[in-house]
């Protein structure tokens, strides 16, 4: 399809998305991907209690 | 100063005794480089989280947190948790390692971009792993130099510590690495902990601290405006994770296991323990100021008086030993991966031909310059936070070619070498220009070499012809298939030859 305007030329010519390689994660990336995040977070909630203790 | 009686001698001893023994059993496994450099893949889960924790975790980190947390309140532990809710991506990533197939990671850039980014990436990865094990002995020495009174000079300490690491690497390779590991990491888990009870005991919990602290507040916020506030965090975060891959450890760490699982869980687990035992370095230094009051002690020495005040004199040559752990286990991985560098990817690039015997002898040789050269670094570091900051600052330069390579197809080695350059001019220029110095500078200076860097890339990589689609195709299809499937990349190989018209 043609560019509508100079702007969408210049946008598709530096902005070319097919390009990009970004793969599909699988059902155990996913899965492993919130264990871990909800692990780091409650590290993170664990330090914001125990800093909780410490103030008056 | 520590008292080292006849029992802390001998567990010291048979420590020393331990490690190199393990490089001799090993050094029986090694045939070939890939036992030597990634222990054959072979390693369990257990065997790899204590490696990552191994690699992630040394001296330094407890007495560059403690200095900070001891100048600046709670809020010093992004210092080691600015990676904390980079972890998730971490476990994404991991198998693209092990799946790339290759020894180092300038055998990755290289198959992407081909051999000139190869042989850039050898260079820096060296320089990176310099500033590394740099880091890391000044850390232990600081530590050791505490503990002993400064009886034990800065470059004594140094020389003792990687005279046994060198010895033990140089003959075992990884195999006995990751085995020490397992070892050494248990003993950094309880260095990170052993500590807290005794000072709890000696502050008088929370309400001895409070009594002695009128500010408690302000010292137990997870920021510190001026310092470290939410901008620096995001900030650092996220320049972390532009470093992530391009740190010359990581491929071993998450290639050496046997399963792509294995790997994933190591890392991840390992990483996540060491955020763990930032807690307790963190709290450590934090109640320092009620023990010794604000500003009473160097921060670099903060740690290391607290082992030597609080702890009873039977723990010394425990805690000596832990010390000497944290930096052995990192200085093995160090050496491993700058000789892997040195000799596959600078050496047969400029000698041309593969010598397998003569590359074993010359990365044995290599490693004894690269830890002389490391040690001479160490003298010119300052304090440690400022070490850290200097390490972080090193590794994104080459690791924003890394994103730009696995994730868009355009990226090509003209924009590698550009995103190289800009990020590290607009670092020098942040530096001495602008004056990005300390905490309150640094966001200002990671977002400036960032922007340059990930700009310059992008830019460059529009102008100019992108890699060959072969070169493209081969890449891509090798780090999205899992190993033990091979039949596609064969496949592949042989459609590629048909095309080529060769039989």
């Amino acid at each position: 399809m043609e560019p509508r305007s100079n702007r969408e030329y210049w946008y598709r010519r530096l902005v070319p998305w097919k390009d990009f390689e970004i793969p599909m994660p699988g059902p155990e990336a996913i899965a492993g991907f919130f264990v871990v995040l909800a692990v780091s977070g409650a590290l993170h909630v664990f330090v914001l209690w125990f800093c909780s203790l410490f103030r008056r | 100063m520590l008292e080292l009686r006849w029992l802390d001698a001998v567990v010291l001893a048979s420590y020393f005794v331990l490690m190199i023994g393990i490089g001799f059993v090993a050094a029986r496994r090694v045939k070939n480089m890939d036992d030597y450099y990634l222990g054959g893949r072979r390693f369990g889960k257990a065997m790899m989280i204590m490696y990552a924790f191994g690699v992630g975790t040394h001296a330094d980190s407890a007495v560059g947190l403690a200095a900070q947390t001891y100048k600046l309140g709670m809020a010093g532990i992004w210092y080691q948790w600015s990676q904390l809710f980079n972890t998730p991506f971490y476990w994404l990533l991991s198998p693209v390692f092990r799946r790339a197939r290759c020894v180092t990671t300038a055998d990755f850039y290289e198959m992407r971009y081909g051999s000139s980014v190869g042989i850039l990436y050898s260079f820096w990865g060296v320089a990176i792993n310099f500033g590394y094990l740099g880091v890391t002995l000044f850390g232990s020495a600081r530590l050791i130099e505490a503990l002993t009174s400064g009886r034990v000079p800065l470059l004594w300490s140094m020389v003792l510590m990687t005279s046994s690491f060198l010895l033990y690497s140089l003959i075992g390779g990884m195999i006995a690495t990751v085995w020490n590991e397992f070892i050494q990491g248990i003993l950094t888990l309880i260095m990170s902990f052993l500590l807290l009870p005794f000072l709890w005991y000696a502050v008088g919990g929370v309400a001895g601290f409070q009594a002695k602290i009128p500010n408690a507040d302000a010292l137990f916020r997870l920021v510190a405006p001026g310092e470290i506030g939410l901008f620096w965090i995001f900030v650092v975060s996220f320049n972390q994770v532009v470093g992530f891959g391009a740190q010359p450890h990581i491929l071993s760490n998450n290639a050496a296991g046997r399963t792509e699982l294995d790997n994933r869980v190591g890392f991840c687990a390992g990483v996540t323990l060491k955020r763990l035992c930032s807690i307790g370095w963190a709290l450590a230094g934090v109640l320092a100021i009620a023990y010794y009051g604000k500003g009473a002690v160097q921060p670099d020495h903060v740690f290391g008086s607290l082992i030597r005040d609080l702890l009873p004199a039977g723990f010394a040559g425990l805690m000596i030993a832990c010390i000497m752990a944290s930096v052995m286990d990192n200085g093995a991985v160090f050496v491993l991966t700058t000789s892997a560098l040195f000799t596959r990817n600078l050496l047969r690039t400029f000698r041309g031909g593969q010598n397998p015997r003569l590359e074993l002898l010359v990365s044995r040789l290599f490693s004894i310059v690269y830890v002389c050269g490391s040690i001479a670094l160490a003298q010119s570091f300052q304090d440690v936070p400022s070490a850290i900051r200097f390490i972080w600052a090193l590794i994104p330069m080459i690791g924003i070619a890394f994103w730009l390579g696995l994730w868009w197809r355009r990226a090509n080695r003209f924009g590698a070498w550009a995103s190289f350059l800009a990020a590290t001019s607009a670092w020098a220029i942040g530096l001495n220009v602008f004056g990005w110095t300390g905490d309150a500078g640094l966001p200002y200076l990671i977002s400036f070499y960032l922007c340059a860097g990930i700009g310059a890339g992008v830019l460059v990589s529009l102008l100019t012809p992108p890699e060959s689609q072969d070169r493209l195709d081969r890449f891509f299809l090798t780090i999205n298939t899992p190993i033990g499937k091979e039949d596609k990349l064969h496949r592949f190989e042989e459609e590629a030859r048909l095309a080529a018209g060769v039989s």
